[in-house]
């Protein structure tokens, strides 16, 4: 299916915006304050995928458009963070994020959205953005 | 020593120890060595020095299947055939091309790269890329690094670029000095003719635009004259086998094969361009054995096509603007207004109205100073017995038919070339070095390839097999069932394998080199027979 121009500018433009890594700040449920503690892994990791929420939000939509099923906030969460050391510390989330990314890439666990190659961990992350 | 067939008496007869068809690289490369061995040969090539439009409009042909460029436009017909627009990669093909592999239909060549070795090793002189040394990890002293992601999955195959060289202006004064070897200009081969037994070939005949003729006795011929012009010589020599010369099996002219190379994805470039460079742009690189260009595309290991039983092949990274057509043809628009081109604009508009979509990204990303890394792809293409080249009703000016070429791709294909690009969009996301996004069309499973473009690359026509029911020419490039007839080029090729394969073309026509020069060919009196 062709996706229209502007839905791709708009994943570009997440993806590309990769030197300036704003704030992402959940507010309402609490949970986490994700912000510059995701700007330290490489350019091209997780955090180049959340230049803002309301980008992270729409690759989560995509993915739940896809994934209908993964709609629940809890399973979401276990599979995103499950397993992680610390699930308070910032480190502790990003060492988690980036080991489960890293594995998703070498084992081929990754969607297409919008023809961008995202690990299943990433679109998670995103959708529990989008839920939020 | 060089002579014109338009000099000559109409009617000549031409006595000569070995014939070579077609003054391109592998006719050239064989002219030399014979003249190395004070070997008797004539080399026959259909143009002159220097391009004439009568000449090459004897390319020209019929085009049906993929989308292709016209025949004229791929192959050239004049001295040094189409190294005259060679880029001049250069890179051997990989042991595994050679192997026969149950998920690659028709693969598997009679010979080995070993077989070959000692071959391509010589054929870096003659394409000027010594050293021979194809190892990524052997330069990286003299690069600024190399990317750094899992090589158990992937490798850097790297390319060296020739000069390029250009055969006919680089041996020109070789083949000159030469005292056994001569070169006709000018002479196209209309006929091979063969004996009444069909087993063996007792005369080329030729003629010259203008109306001479000619007739070639040899006792050994060799039809150098690529692939698309040396089926289509064999199809139209008729006259004592009407299925054509080799074509006892129907297989002359099938399993055209080519090097598909559209656009296949954009992505977010890596940090460190320092590092990226010898991946998108040729980086000249001195180390202690030489000094080389040398460019780095990245392949999936033969560990993983056996794993994931994947196709041979490589992506090819590119770096800056936009690469769309609708873009391009505004470039191209450009460049035509200013140079008062009112054809060429005219196109260039056409094609802009008809990629809206990439003329207005690429604006984008040339506005906001975005750079993206592209990616291209070279995966061989399965070997199909459908895609082919036949002749035509239509005629060319010397009376012979011309050739239509029918160059088909399957599904096979497309989802060859996805797997490949998917796994290694993975692999740099998962190291860091960029992220990837691959073309709807290529996803896609129901859309077409997009700006499809092949690299002049004509492969697999006469092809190469142990059995002649596979193969028009055995393991020495013998034609099946003839015994003084021999092909060079890229035609024999059993697979197409991702290098470009000039430097194979080269590698061949030395080992095919060696094995006349060593070899007993047919006794002269049992091939001087009486030509009709």
């Amino acid at each position: 299916m062709a996706l229209s121009f502007l839905p791709r500018r708009r994943f570009l433009s997440a993806i590309a915006a990769i030197a300036t890594i704003a704030p992402v700040v959940l507010t309402g449920a609490g949970w986490l304050r994700l912000g510059r503690w995701l700007s330290v892994p490489a350019r091209a990791g997780l955090a180049g995928l959340l230049p803002n929420p309301a980008v992270a939000r729409a690759i989560g939509l995509s993915y739940l458009a896809q994934a209908p099923g993964e709609a629940d906030r809890s399973a979401l969460t276990a599979q995103v963070f499950g397993g992680a050391e610390e699930t308070g510390s910032a480190s502790g989330i990003r060492r988690t994020l980036a080991a489960k990314r890293d594995r998703d890439f070498a084992e081929g666990d990754t969607v297409v959205l919008d023809g961008w190659i995202v690990a299943r961990t990433e679109a998670r992350f995103c959708a529990l953005i989008a839920l939020s | 020593m060089y002579a014109n067939l338009r000099d000559y008496e109409n009617g000549a007869v031409l006595d000569t120890d070995i014939c070579i068809m077609g003054a391109g690289a592998a006719g050239i490369t064989m002219a030399r060595e014979f003249a190395r061995a004070n070997r008797e040969a004539l080399l026959i090539e259909s143009g002159d020095f220097e391009p004439e439009e009568e000449t090459l409009a004897l390319n020209e042909g019929k085009v049906v299947g993929e989308y292709y460029p016209p025949l004229q436009t791929a192959r050239l017909r004049y001295f040094g055939g189409t190294t005259n627009h060679w880029g001049g990669n250069c890179r051997p093909f990989d042991p595994i091309d050679f192997e026969k592999r149950d998920w690659v239909p028709y693969s598997g060549w009679p010979i080995t790269r070993s077989d070959l070795e000692s071959f391509y090793i010589r054929a870096t002189e003659v394409v000027e890329v010594e050293p021979y040394e194809f190892d990524a990890e052997t330069w990286r002293p003299g690069l600024k690094g190399l990317l750094e992601y899992d090589r158990t999955k992937f490798a850097d195959r790297l390319w060296h670029y020739s000069p390029p060289t250009r055969f006919g202006e680089r041996y020109r004064e070789d083949l000159d000095r030469a005292k056994s070897v001569r070169v006709l200009l000018n002479a196209n081969v209309v006929d091979v003719v063969l004996n009444d037994a069909a087993s063996a070939v007792i005369g080329f005949k030729l003629k010259a635009l203008g109306g001479k003729e000619a007739t070639v006795r040899a006792r050994t011929y060799v039809l150098a004259g690529g692939g698309i012009e040396n089926p289509r010589v064999m199809l139209m020599s008729d006259g004592v086998m009407p299925m054509g010369i080799g074509n006892g099996n129907d297989l002359v002219g099938r399993f055209f094969q080519e090097h598909a190379c559209p656009l296949l994805a954009y992505g977010v470039p890596p940090p460190d361009l320092e590092c990226f460079r010898p991946y998108y742009q040729g980086t000249r690189t001195r180390i202690d054995i030489g000094e080389a260009v040398l460019r780095i595309h990245l392949g999936p290991t033969e560990a993983l096509q056996r794993e994931r039983r994947l196709r041979s092949g490589t992506i090819a990274m590119g770096f800056g603007n936009h690469r769309a057509k609708g873009f391009l043809a505004f470039r191209e628009a450009r460049q035509a207004v200013r140079e008062r081109d009112l054809g060429q604009l005219g196109e260039s508009l056409l094609t802009m109205a008809r990629d809206l979509d990439g003329l207005v990204e690429g604006m984008y990303f040339r506005l906001t100073d975005k750079q993206a890394v592209w990616f291209t792809s070279n995966v061989e293409q399965e070997p199909n017995p459908l895609s082919r080249v036949t002749l035509d009703r239509e005629r060319d000016a010397l009376g012979c038919p011309q050739a239509v070429l029918d160059w088909r791709l399957t599904a096979g294909d497309k989802a060859a070339v996805r797997t490949i690009m998917r796994l290694l969009a993975e692999e740099l996301s998962r190291s860091r070095i960029a992220r990837v996004r691959i073309d709807d069309w290529l996803l896609d499973e129901s859309l077409e390839w997009k700006d499809l473009v092949g690299e002049y690359h004509h492969i697999g026509t006469t092809r190469m097999s142990d059995d002649p029911k596979s193969g028009v020419v055995d393991r020495d490039c013998k034609v099946n069932g003839i015994a003084n007839l021999y092909v060079a080029g890229s035609s024999v090729f059993s697979t197409s394998g991702y290098a470009n394969p000039t430097m194979t073309i080269v590698a061949l026509a030395l080992r095919l080199a060696d094995h006349l020069n060593s070899s007993t060919s047919l006794r002269a009196e049992e091939a001087k027979a009486q030509v009709k």
